[in-house]
Order: structure tokens, then C-alpha cells, then sequence
């Protein structure tokens, strides 16, 4: 009986320990079941999501290049700036932690004190002092829905990291964004800078014309993160450096384009004029030191962004100084001599057409040089009647008139010059003496230029080196120099130039130097149509001796008309800054002059 | 031969220890047991070849040795990834550090620039003005120590 009970509680036992071993057995092959199909089977997409999950490309932002004058002054420069933006889905749900000693980093008061709001009104407490908000307007603008509103662009580093300090995050963030400095703040070179867009991609001016070299590169590197941002190490895999926009130097001369600057507002206040172009070209070079007008855009600003530089765009009919034009043809063809003489009248009629003199007067005996100091119209119109209309038009243009620069200004104009084949009875003459054709202050600049430089016209450059982000040199070349007249036409018409200069001595002079240069006015059309406003003008090459600047000022609507007596002072103020900052050598005095009358 | 050997090796065990030292006066190498070295079994096979050549406490030492190694290197292991990490949170910092610097610096180098550029202006304003005349000294024809020194203006 005892063996059977014990048998019986035996297997009893047996039994039960067997089915409760089962049941454990059965456990544990579904975790060895489920843990195998995790770490067998779906192993790598596993991986690969929770490597997705931690992975960060993050883009490392590349600055635009600088713009500098000739002498190294920075003229344009990007800096690091942030656009700070708000989550108001957060800030709704924003709850200040008071500060009680030892949660210094986490926690928010304001003056010491708690702050005693939620939401939204919490922190616009917080934030708008240091953003120098109204609390009230910052408020309005963190309440809604969006997960992204912007409260406020281009904020320094300072005042961002102060935001830092606030303890904001995951209600306020940061976008890195850049910002063109310009040191140019009274508008010297505004509309010749231009400016840039939201993007930063050059819209205007010397910014739109050498993006290519300016824009940066920008970077990227990839990595795992851990919970507070920082790279898990050994997981870097792609990452680029940024690499910042090249370098564009110009051939301006800050300081010259200041006292330039100063001159021209000086006579445009004198002389009541509407407006002034000023042009300083090295003679040699044929690059432009100073280029202004009297327009005072900030670089950067929307005005200098919408308003191409006046200097370079403007286009004009010359007047009186495209008489030298018509003087380096006679001579160069031969067809006439400086010394060679005329009587020349106050009018004279041809094909029907009246041309006369800017002032009345008897007749004149007059050489050719005579004729161009006192700026005749008839004298011009008298000493043509062989040249032909070929020859008028070929010298225009090789004096670079209704041709490119070669600066390829945004903007920029070839001026207006019709085919010889069009010109109808009137301005077949009136370009004799610069009507009939316009041209920009750049043109007639280099018309002068080519003179002073014996004959030979250089290509006018505005950007001296420039070099793009990979350190490639990008320089703009230059015209060809082109050879226009022979040397000895050039210096008869530089002693031309000086015999009319020198009639404006007791208003445009320098101590010390002798000036070559040749005075314009003309009438040309107002918005109407009508010949209402009228141009004066003055390009001069100083010294006369041995040329190197030439100076043109040219202005608008000037009380006093005449280009010599207006735009003249200019030039010789300008040329006496220049004289003395470039240390030029005095002339010697003056010797053989051609004489103007007989 | 081998039973003999069997036999013989199986005498030699089965007397007891104090009546060998008396019975066997010369020197004797110590054999392993007969069931050690079974040839019929695997482990016996093993025995006889290899043989219980390392003494107990050097077969200790090895051992020690091995674990201390394999923990060591475990130890190391997680050291360095400490350390590396450490050294991310310090890299990351540092990184940010050298970020606000370079901030600073283009802040001040652009406010220098400002400055300088607005030199000219500045100058003109504390009544500073441009040189006007130039000076300049002919010497042509002069002749030192006499009064023919030419000068011009």
C-alpha cells in the first residue's frame, strides 16, 4: 500500500514537474523564436533604421568673397548672421522651471525674478528684451499653429548667444544665414557696387557682375549623433569643407573716389545743377581710379540695387568735345594742317542747313587750332568740306564711341551712333562737332585718354584681379589696345587741347601743372522731346606735358550753361587732389605753341 | 608485450606505497594509472600522448593569466570608448568655442574695415583738408655754394 502511494505521488510529481518543464521550454522557444527573426532576419534593416535615426548631414555654410579698392580698403564683406524663429505649437505648451540654485542651466527668470506666465506671454517676456522687441508685438507673434514663424533676421552672434542663455530651446531656434557688410555707408560707390538678394546671389553692379568669383562653396559633413548633438566618434563618413567666395580687387582708389564724390556735390550745389558724372582714368592703363555721380544709394540699399550707377549707364550727346574727334581725322588724313588757316563767320549755310557759333562775332581769322580753342562750329563745318562721311564715321568709332567698353557693367550702354548710310543732310555735320551721336562719360573719357596716350586707345578696366573660390584667377581682360592716330597727330592735338584749356585759366587751373583739355555743351532733349536741358562738360588730361589722369566731369542743367566755366573748376579741383596724391612732377613750362590766329 | 607491460604496471600500483620504498631501492619514473592510459578509450589515447607533463600549479597560473588578460583587454576596451567619448563632448565644445571666435573676430575685422573706410570722411570732419599745392625746387643750373640756385613754385 506504501509503495503504491509513493509510486503514485511520484509520478504525480513527475507529471506535473514534466508539464510545467513544457510549458517553460515552450516560453522560452518563442523568445528564442522572436529573438532570432530580430537578430537574423531582419538584422540589417534594423541597423539601418536606427543608423537613419541618428544620422545628420549637417551643411557647413561657405562666406561670399570680399570686393576691395585697389589699395586693399574692403568694400564688401559677408558676415555670420542668424534668423531667429519660433515653434508655436511649443510656446504654447512652453512652461517656465523656476530657478532654485541648482538648476542654473535649465532654468528661466527674469531679472532674478520667476516668471510668472505660461505660453506664449512667458516667453515674450523672456525673449523681447534681449531681441529689442515690444513685448506686446512679440507675443502677437508666437501665438498660432506653424511650427516655423520667423521673429526677427539678422541677428548678431551676441545677441544670439544671450537667446542661448534664456534656455529657450525646442521653442526658439536658429537658421545661420549671411550678410553683406558694406563699408561704403554714404554712398560713394553705391549704384557700382550694387548689391545682393535674399540668397545672396548678386543682383547688382560689380556684386551681379563678378558673382561667378564671389560665391562660395558650401560644405557638408555627415556623421552619427548622439542625444545632445554631438558626433558619436569613429562615425564620420563624407564631409567637405566649405570653401569661402574668392577676392575681386577694383582699380578704384577710395580715397580719390571720396574727393571725387566731395567735388561733384560740391558743383552740383554751386551750380544748381540736376545732376554730375565724374570720370578719373590713369592714362596708361586705361584703368578707372574714380568713378562717381551725385546719386548717394548706400551699396547694398534697394536704391543701389534698382538704380544702375548714373556714372556708367548715362548715355549723352558730347557737344563740343567731339569736336576733338573730328580734329584727330583731318589731321590724321592729312587733309589739314594745325596751323592752316580760315576766316571763319558766326553762321554758315549748308544744303539748306543753318549751323552757327555758340557767340556771335565778326569774322575770325582763325588756324585750326584756333578754331578748336574757340570751339566754332562753323570753323569745324569749314575745315570738313573734304572729309568725307566714311571718314567721319570710321573715326567715331575708332575712338571707341557706340562700341563696348569692355567693362560689361550691368547696365552699361554703347551709346547711340547711326550708320554712316542713314545720316541725313543735318547730321552728317552735327557730328562734326558731337551732336548727332551720344556717348557715355566712359567713351569720351577714353577719347581724351587716347589722345594723352599718344595715339594708342587702351581697354578701360574697372576690375584690376579677381580670383574665384578654387583660387582661379577670373580677371576680366581688357580691349586690345588699338592704335587710333599716329603719335605726332596725338601731341598737335594735345597742344590744341592746351591752347583751350589755358582760355579757362582764371577758373579752371593748378598751381604748377599745365592741363590739355577741351570744354562741351550741348542742348539735348529733355522727357518731353523738346531741346530743353542742356550738358556741360569738361574732360581734361593732366599734365599736359606727360599726361597721366584724365579727368571728365560732366553735368546736368548747370546755371551758367557753358561746360568750360561749369564742369572746368571741377576738373581742375580733381586734378589737384590727384596731382598731389600721386606725387606727379610739376610741368615745365610750355614751348612752341601752335598759334591759334592769324 | 603490451599485457605484459599491462600486468607489470598493474603490480607496481596495486602494492602499497611504504612496501615499494622498501622493495625498489634504485630510482623509478612514475607511470600514469593503467586507466589514465586505456588505449580502448579516447581519453586514455589522449593521456598517453600528451601526457600529464605540466605540473598543477603552472596549469593555475595559465589559466589566471588568461583570464586576467581577457578581462584586461574588456577593460581597456570600455576605457578607451570612454575616453573617446569624453573626447567627442570636449571636441564639440571646443568646436563652438572656436565658432563664437571666429564670429567675434569677423564682427571686429568688419567694424575695422567700416573704420577705415570712412577715414576720409572723418578727417574732413575734424576740419583735416587735403594738400592743395605742390612745391617743387628746379634745380637746373644751379650751382652750390653760389646765389644762382633757381627755384620755381
Amino acid at each position: 500500500m506504501n509503495r503504491k502511494a509513493q509510486r503514485s505521488q511520484g509520478d504525480i510529481f513527475r507529471r506535473r514537474a514534466l508539464v510545467i518543464g513544457i510549458v517553460l521550454a515552450l516560453l522560452a522557444s518563442a523568445c528564442i523564436a522572436r529573438l532570432s527573426y530580430i537578430q537574423l532576419f531582419s538584422a540589417e534593416s534594423m541597423a539601418q533604421a536606427a543608423t537613419a535615426s541618428r544620422t545628420v548631414t549637417k551643411p557647413l555654410q561657405s562666406q561670399r568673397g570680399t570686393i576691395v579698392d585697389t589699395n586693399g580698403v574692403v568694400l564688401a564683406q559677408s558676415v555670420e548672421r542668424y534668423t531667429v524663429y519660433a515653434d508655436q505649437k511649443a510656446v504654447a505648451d512652453f512652461k517656465p522651471v523656476d530657478c532654485k540654485g541648482n538648476n542654473q542651466s535649465v532654468c528661466h527668470s527674469i531679472d532674478g525674478k520667476n516668471v510668472n506666465a505660461e505660453g506664449a506671454a512667458a516667453v515674450a517676456k523672456l525673449l523681447a528684451p534681449v531681441l529689442g522687441m515690444n513685448t506686446m508685438e512679440l507675443g502677437g507673434k508666437l501665438v498660432g499653429e506653424s511650427r516655423y514663424v520667423i521673429l526677427k533676421k539678422n541677428v548678431v552672434p551676441a545677441v544670439k548667444r544671450s537667446i542661448d542663455k534664456l534656455h529657450l530651446s525646442g521653442v526658439i531656434n536658429y537658421e545661420l544665414t549671411s550678410k553683406r557688410e558694406y563699408s561704403d555707408k554714404d554712398g560713394l560707390l553705391g549704384g557700382v557696387l550694387g548689391g545682393v538678394d535674399d540668397s545672396g546671389a548678386g543682383v547688382a553692379g560689380i556684386e551681379k557682375m563678378t558673382n561667378a568669383s564671389l560665391v562660395g562653396k558650401d560644405g557638408s559633413v555627415r556623421y552619427q549623433r548622439g542625444a545632445n548633438g554631438q558626433e558619436i566618434p569613429g562615425t564620420r563618413t563624407e564631409s567637405e569643407q566649405p570653401v569661402d567666395g574668392g577676392k575681386v580687387k577694383l582699380t578704384i582708389d577710395w580715397d580719390t573716389q571720396w574727393y571725387v564724390k566731395k567735388a561733384l556735390q560740391d558743383a552740383k550745389k554751386k551750380t544748381g545743377a540736376d545732376w554730375g558724372i565724374a570720370v578719373v582714368e590713369e592714362v596708361k592703363s586705361g584703368k578707372i581710379r574714380a568713378i562717381a555721380d551725385t546719386d548717394t544709394y548706400a551699396a547694398g540699399s534697394d536704391g543701389a540695387k534698382m538704380n544702375a550707377s548714373k556714372a556708367v549707364t548715362t548715355v549723352f550727346e558730347p557737344g563740343s568735345t567731339g569736336k576733338l574727334i573730328t580734329a584727330a581725322g583731318l589731321l590724321q588724313e592729312g587733309l589739314h594742317k594745325p596751323t592752316d588757316k580760315f576766316q571763319v563767320p558766326y553762321q554758315t549755310e549748308i544744303n539748306g542747313q543753318t549751323y552757327h557759333d555758340s557767340h556771335e562775332h565778326g569774322l575770325q581769322n582763325l588756324t585750326l587750332a584756333g578754331i578748336l580753342k574757340e570751339s566754332s562750329n562753323v570753323g569745324t563745318v569749314m575745315a570738313s568740306k573734304n572729309y568725307t562721311l566714311k571718314q567721319r564715321y570710321d573715326y567715331i568709332t575708332k575712338f571707341g564711341i557706340g562700341q563696348s567698353t569692355g567693362l560689361n557693367f550691368p547696365g552699361e550702354s554703347r551709346g547711340q551712333l547711326a550708320p554712316y548710310q542713314s545720316w541725313d543732310l543735318r547730321t552728317r555735320n552735327t557730328v562734326l562737332f558731337g551732336q548727332g551721336y551720344s556717348a557715355s562719360a566712359l567713351q569720351m573719357t577714353n577719347v581724351v585718354a587716347t589722345i594723352a596716350n599718344k595715339g594708342v586707345r587702351c581697354g578701360q578696366s574697372i576690375i584690376e584681379s579677381s580670383t574665384d573660390a578654387d583660387g582661379n584667377d577670373t580677371t576680366p581682360s581688357a580691349n586690345q589696345p588699338v592704335r587710333v592716330i599716329d603719335e605726332s597727330v596725338a601731341s598737335e592735338l594735345m597742344d590744341m587741347m592746351e591752347s583751350m584749356a589755358s582760355q579757362y585759366k582764371n577758373v579752371a587751373s593748378i598751381k604748377g601743372y599745365r592741363i590739355a583739355g577741351k570744354s562741351g555743351t550741348a542742348q539735348v532733349a529733355d522727357s518731353s522731346g523738346a531741346l530743353n536741358n542742356h550738358i556741360g562738360d569738361f574732360i581734361a588730361a593732366i599734365p599736359a606735358d606727360n599726361p597721366r589722369y584724365v579727368v571728365t566731369v560732366v553735368l546736368m542743367n548747370p546755371d551758367g550753361i557753358y561746360g568750360g566755366i561749369t564742369a572746368g573748376p571741377v576738373v581742375a579741383t580733381i586734378g589737384e587732389f590727384l596731382m598731389q596724391k600721386y606725387e606727379v612732377p610739376a610741368s615745365s613750362a610750355r614751348k612752341n605753341a601752335i598759334p591759334t590766329e592769324w | 608485450m603490451s599485457a605484459s607491460s599491462r600486468t607489470a604496471r598493474k603490480r607496481v600500483e596495486s602494492a602499497p606505497r611504504g612496501m615499494r620504498s622498501q622493495t625498489q631501492s634504485r630510482p623509478h619514473l612514475r607511470v600514469s594509472s593503467a586507466e589514465q592510459t586505456d588505449p580502448d578509450t579516447l581519453r586514455g589515447r589522449l593521456k598517453m600522448v600528451m601526457g600529464n607533463a605540466r605540473p598543477k600549479r603552472l596549469r593555475i597560473l595559465h589559466f589566471v593569466c588568461a583570464i586576467v588578460f581577457l578581462a584586461a583587454s574588456l577593460i581597456g576596451s570600455l576605457v578607451l570608448r570612454t575616453q573617446m567619448v569624453e573626447d567627442s563632448f570636449a571636441i564639440t565644445d571646443t568646436q563652438q568655442s572656436i565658432g563664437r571666435l571666429t564670429q567675434d573676430v569677423q564682427e571686429r575685422q568688419t567694424k575695422l574695415d567700416a573704420l577705415e573706410a570712412s577715414l576720409p570722411q572723418k578727417a574732413q570732419k575734424l576740419g583735416m583738408v587735403p594738400g592743395s599745392d605742390a612745391l617743387t625746387i628746379d634745380l637746373q643750373g644751379y650751382q652750390s655754394g653760389t646765389n644762382n640756385a633757381k627755384g620755381s613754385k
